[in-house]
C-alpha cells in the first residue's frame, strides 16, 4: 500500500502497520506518548512525553520534541530498525554498529501510526559515481552480458531518464537502472516504469538493475517483475589510492 | 590525592591531544604516578599515557584509585589554563569530583564530576616492526601538514638511508624527506611503508608540545607506534593502516 495510518491503534494493529512498513521499506511516522533511552559513548534517558518519531527505509531514525529545528535523539542511515514488544508495550530500535549506539523508544501510548511507501524519482541527472558507471558499461559492455551494445545515456523517455538505453544480442531493448548503492524497492518500481513505458513504442524490453547489491525486498521484486539484476560496483576514482582504513581489532 | 605541575603546558597538550580521540576513560591513579589506555570509538587508535610521580613538583596519592573523567570537559577547563600556570589536582571530600584548581594571579577552582566508564576490554595488538626512527617532533608534525595540502591521508615509508612522509592527490604530490643523519636514532631492519589517515595523526601530533622526542615505529601495513617522551612522561599512541584493495 500507498500509504496506511491508523489512530489510536490498538498493540496489534501498531505491530501490524510497524511490520508492514519496515517490509515495505516505507517512511514510518509515529505520534506517541513515550520514553527514550540511548546507550552508547554515552548514556542518556528522556522520560514520557509526546513526540514524532520517524524511521526511513535506509536506517535513518529520527525523534522529533514539539520545539527546535532538531530532532532530540537520532541515529544515521546505515542503523538497523526493529521492533520488540515488552509487556504490553511496544519498543522501537535503532542499532548502529560501529561506533556501538542503540537507541530504544518505549511507546507507552501511540496516538497514531503510519507508513509511507515514498518514491522519489527526482534523481534526474547521473550523480558522480553512477555517471562513472556508465562510462565504464560503454566501454565494457560486456560487464553486463555477453553481445550487449550501449545505445545512449540518459535518455529522456516518458516518465523519466533513463540511465542506459540499449540492445542485447538478440536486437531486445535492454534498459538499464544505475545506482551506486545498495538496490531498494524504489529503484525497481524506476526500471519497472520505465520498461513499461518503452513496452508500449517497442514491444520485448528488458530491464536491468545495475548495482552493488539488491535489498532483500528488491531481489523478490525483481523477479516478480520478471527484471534482472547485474552486480557492478562503482569504479574507484582514478589513480588515488586512497586504501580502507582499518582497525585496530584486526591484528 | 594532591598532584601539582608547575606548569600546565604538559598536562594541556596531552588531554588536547586525548580529548580529540576518546570522550572518556579511566584515569587510573597510584603512589607512582598516573596512566590510562583507551581507543576512540571507530577502534582505530589506541592511547597508552604514563606519567610518573617524577613529572610532578608535588605528588601525594595514598592508594590507588580509579577516576572516570569525561575528557571533553577536562579540555574545556584546561583550555581556561595559560601553560606557565600551576595546576593542582585533588579530588572533593565525597571523591565525586576531580578538582582541578589553576593558580595564576587567582586561585581558580574547577570541580569536574566523576563518571562511570564502561569498562572495554582493550586488546593491545602484538605487532613486529621493521623501523623505529627517533626525530624532533616538529619534523613529523610540519611532514603531516605539508602532506595535508594535498590529501587526507599520508605513506611513511622507511628504507635504510631515509624516512619519507608522502602524499598525492587531485592537486599534485608532496614528498617529505628526512635522512637518518637528521635523526637522533634510525634503526631499519627492512624498508617498510604504510598509509595512514591525516585526520588521527593530527590529532596525535597535538601532543608535540608536551614531547622533547617522538619515536616513530613503522612495518609494513600494520598499525604504527607513535611515543611521545618528556620528562617523566610517556604517551604512546597505536594508529591503524589504511589498506589498499
Amino acid at each position: 500500500m500507498k500509504v496506511k495510518s491508523k489512530v489510536n491503534p490498538t498493540k496489534d494493529e501498531l505491530i501490524e502497520l510497524v511490520s508492514e512498513g519496515l517490509r515495505n521499506e516505507a517512511i514510518l511516522t509515529i505520534f506517541a506518548l513515550c520514553k527514550v533511552s540511548y546507550d552508547g559513548r554515552a548514556k542518556s534517558e528522556l522520560g514520557p512525553g509526546d513526540r514524532v518519531i520517524m524511521i526511513k527505509p535506509d536506517g535513518s531514525f529520527l525523534i522529533h520534541q514539539k520545539n527546535k529545528r532538531e530532532p532530540v535523539n537520532w541515529q544515521p542511515p546505515g542503523s538497523i530498525a526493529s521492533f520488540e514488544v515488552k509487556d504490553e508495550n511496544i519498543i522501537l530500535k535503532s542499532v548502529r554498529k560501529k561506533p556501538r549506539e542503540i537507541l530504544e523508544v518505549e511507546l507507552i501510548n501511540v496516538y497514531l501510526a503510519s507508513y509511507f511507501s515514498a518514491e522519489d524519482y527526482e534523481e534526474l541527472a547521473l550523480t558522480g559515481s553512477e555517471k562513472e558507471m556508465a562510462d565504464l558499461i560503454f566501454e565494457n559492455p560486456e560487464l553486463i552480458e555477453e553481445g550487449f551494445k550501449p545505445l545512449s545515456k540518459e535518455k529522456p523517455i516518458k516518465h523519466g531518464i533513463v540511465d542506459v538505453l540499449g540492445k542485447d544480442k538478440e536486437g531486445n531493448i535492454v534498459v538499464l537502472e544505475l545506482k551506486r548503492r545498495r538496490a531498494d524497492l524504489h529503484a525497481v518500481s524506476q526500471l519497472k516504469r520505465y520498461v513499461d513505458a518503452l513496452k508500449e513504442e517497442y514491444g520485448k524490453v528488458r530491464g536491468i538493475l545495475v548495482a552493488p547489491s539488491l535489498t532483500e525486498g528488491a531481489r523478490k521484486l525483481l523477479e516478480k517483475e520478471g527484471l534482472e539484476f547485474r552486480k557492478l560496483k562503482p569504479p574507484k576514482r582514478g589513480k588515488i589510492k586512497r586504501g580502507k582504513q582499518k582497525t585496530l581489532d584486526i591484528f | 590525592m594532591r598532584l601539582v605541575l608547575s606548569d600546565a603546558k604538559v598536562l594541556k597538550s596531552i588531554v588536547d591531544t586525548l580529548s580529540n580521540l576518546i570522550d572518556e576513560a579511566k584515569l587510573v591513579v597510584s603512589p607512582e604516578g598516573i596512566s590510562l589506555r583507551a581507543m576512540d570509538p571507530g577502534h582505530v587508535a589506541l592511547a597508552d599515557l604514563n606519567m610518573s610521580k617524577v613529572a610532578f613538583e608535588e605528588y601525594h596519592v595514598e592508594s590507588n584509585l580509579e577516576l572516570g573523567i569525561d575528557f571533553d570537559r577536562l579540555n574545556t577547563i584546561l583550555k581556561r589554563a595559560g601553560s606557565s600556570d600551576k595546576i593542582e589536582l585533588s579530588l572533593s571530600e565525597d571523591a565525586s569530583a576531580l578538582i582541578i584548581t589553576i593558580r595564576n594571579s587567582a586561585m581558580r577552582r574547577f570541580d569536574l564530576p566523576l563518571i562511570d566508564v564502561s569498562e572495554e576490554e582493550l586488546r593491545i595488538p602484538q605487532l613486529d616492526f621493521l623501523a623505529e626512527v627517533e626525530v624532533d617532533p616538529k619534523i613529523l608534525s610540519e611532514g603531516i601538514k605539508d602532506a595535508e595540502i594535498v590529501s587526507d591521508h599520508v605513506t611513511l615509508k622507511c628504507d635504510s638511508e631515509n624516512l619519507y612522509i608522502s602524499a598525492s592527490g587531485d592537486l599534485g604530490n608532496v614528498e617529505v624527506k628526512v635522512s637518518k643523519e637528521r635523526a637522533l636514532n634510525f634503526e631499519v631492519s627492512e624498508p617498510c611503508k604504510s598509509m595512514f589517515s591525516i585526520e588521527y595523526l593530527k590529532d596525535m601530533l597535538k601532543a608535540v608540545d608536551a614531547a622533547s622526542t617522538i619515536r616513530l615505529h613503522l612495518g609494513t601495513d600494520i598499525p604504527m607506534r607513535l611515543d611521545f617522551l618528556a620528562e617523566g612522561v610517556k604517551l604512546d599512541f597505536l594508529l591503524a593502516p589504511r589498506i589498499e584493495g
